[in-house]
């Protein structure tokens, strides 16, 4: 399947992203930070929405 | 898109759900931004349906009429490429894996009507059904502008870099924040 994917199209699903920006995302996902409580309201949320 | 601005309508009841051919993407309007636009009118459903994106739709109940959407794809975050003496330096950090929020619009006429914000929720929870079945870190986007990168700032999105627009979520935190 891949071999008969275009180049450019492979790339899409890649994100280019800086050593500095790499070593701050693993720095959250391995030490995660509390939520904040925009987030925790936004996914207790369920009024605006009939269902999924 | 940019955020709504003015006098904040009531919020609509609406449905998310997956982008099928019976939904009428031509009715969604976003002046603003004709990327959003366009890419919902011309490409989100052959994408769809080779799989190379997956995209959920906004609909009020009993219509098909498209008024919001998002796009998700699995995506690879890695390092740019940098000079052999920093990348001897940061030889730990590899690709992390992910899930890309590619796109994220409201039509027009529903602007400021909580859709966006609902689109997001499920967007972020849909991220977390995701890496339970197959592994993923965070949930990555980038932002329009200032002020939407400011919103999701405020929902606990961290810039990669100040200054830039690309950001991330731990999926970790999302976890935490659902089940608080």
């Amino acid at each position: 399947m891949a071999a008969q994917l275009k180049e450019p199209e492979h790339q899409e699903w890649s994100h280019s992203v800086s050593h500095a920006g790499l070593i701050k995302l693993k720095k959250a996902i391995e030490t995660p930070k509390q939520p904040t409580e925009a987030l925790k309201r936004l996914l207790r949320s369920d009024d605006e929405k009939a269902k999924k | 898109m940019p955020l709504a601005t003015g006098a904040r309508p009531e919020p609509i009841k609406i449905l998310i759900e997956p982008l099928d051919s019976s939904h009428d993407r031509g009715a969604f309007v976003c002046a603003s931004t004709q990327k959003i636009q366009n890419y919902i009118r011309n490409n989100a459903l052959k994408d769809h349906d080779l799989y190379k994106v997956r995209v959920y739709v906004a609909v009020r109940p009993n219509s098909k009429a498209v008024i919001g959407y998002y796009s998700l794809v699995l995506t690879a975050l890695e390092p740019a490429l940098v000079s052999e003496e920093a990348e001897n330096k940061f030889s730990r950090v590899r690709a992390v894996p992910a899930i890309y929020l590619a796109m994220l619009g409201v039509s027009d006429e529903c602007a400021g009507a909580k859709i966006g914000k609902n689109l997001t929720k499920d967007a972020i929870v849909r991220a977390i059904t995701i890496s339970e079945i197959a592994g993923a870190y965070a949930i990555a986007l980038d932002a329009l502008d200032d002020e939407v990168a400011d919103m999701y700032a405020a929902l606990g999105f961290e810039k990669f870099v100040e200054g830039e627009r690309k950001m991330f979520l731990a999926l970790a935190v999302a976890r935490a924040a659902a089940k608080s």
